[in-house]
């Protein structure tokens, strides 16, 4: 029962073309969907006002001017600070590269800049502790 | 552009739920305006005019709330000399006495039942369209349109007669 009641539905209201059985039901759909059509026109062209495009895009400009004047404000209140690192880390990075210690020219160009030690084995092993650390508490 | 390539479906399905009145163009800007704002949530997954179509069902649904806790506020209250509650908030609009009485009929309907009439014979999208716009399944488009014409047959009866003659 549900089953047919869910095909005459299809073949009436859900096709383009109602199939011969449904042609008798499906006439009087398209002369309401015709009624309420030409009524809902009728209404909708006279709650509309003129200038519908022009209104919108007054109340649309406040949102793009919004979202633009937030990222401009990001932007402002980060630059000095990400100037302001920038110089520190070419400073350090200078500072690095021309510093003389023992390592010398054991240590690769990144490795002077980033200011790292030389991993070897001697220096893998190495513990550093003091002689305090030795003794028992 | 988008505006006035959807401006007068969007104002047919906004008129068809909400009836004739001054609340229409707003409702419709408000859903233009609700597009542009939610357009990184548009997955693209449906068309464009569906996406907009939905926004504006929802945002007439809104409306529709907002109307019935004013007159649960305002009008149930008030002694029974006020307008009656029935009708549009605002048909104050010029229309013929052919699209009053269709609107009329039309309010009649719960709104599940004019949203799917709305879209499927004002608007005359297809069924699976009006299944996407509405998220509803497509058998429960067909259930909701068959009872919402039955209805509609029988209010507009008058009216259809006249036309067929």
């Amino acid at each position: 029962m549900k089953k047919r009641n869910f095909r005459r539905r299809r073949s009436v209201f859900g096709a383009d073309h109602p199939g011969p059985e449904t042609q008798e039901e499906w006439h009087p759909i398209q002369d309401l969907a015709f009624v309420l059509r030409a009524s809902v026109q009728e209404a909708s062209d006279q709650s509309v006002k003129p200038f519908l495009v022009e209104r919108i895009q007054r109340r649309l400009k406040p949102v793009a001017k919004a979202a633009d004047t937030r990222v401009q404000y990001i932007w402002q209140t980060l630059r000095p600070a990400g100037l302001a690192a920038l110089a520190i880390i070419g400073v350090l990075a200078t500072y690095n590269a021309t510093r003389w210690d023992t390592y010398g020219a054991q240590r690769t160009a990144i490795e002077r800049i980033l200011g790292l030690e030389p991993i070897t084995l001697t220096a893998s092993y190495a513990i550093e502790m003091e002689p305090s650390d030795l003794l028992e508490p | 552009m988008l505006v006035r390539l959807h401006q007068d479906a969007i104002a047919r399905v906004v008129t068809s739920m909400l009836g004739p009145g001054q609340e229409v163009d707003d409702v419709v800007q408000d859903a233009f305006v609700r597009c542009y704002e939610s357009l990184n949530k548009f997955r693209g997954t449906s068309a464009f005019g569906t996406y907009l179509h939905r926004i504006a069902i929802n945002k007439s649904l809104d409306a529709l709330r907002r109307r019935k806790r004013w007159r649960a506020r305002f009008v149930d209250h008030a002694p029974a000399t006020l307008p009656d509650s029935s009708r549009p908030l605002d048909m104050q609009i010029e229309i013929s006495d052919r699209a009053r009485l269709v609107h009329a009929a039309i309010a009649q309907l719960a709104p599940k039942y004019r949203a799917v009439v709305a879209l499927r014979l004002v608007e005359g999208l297809s069924t699976d369209e009006t299944a996407a716009a509405l998220g509803i399944k497509y058998g429960t488009v067909l259930s909701r349109l068959s009872r919402g014409t039955q209805k509609l047959r029988t209010l507009l009866q008058g009216v259809l007669n006249e036309e067929i003659n």
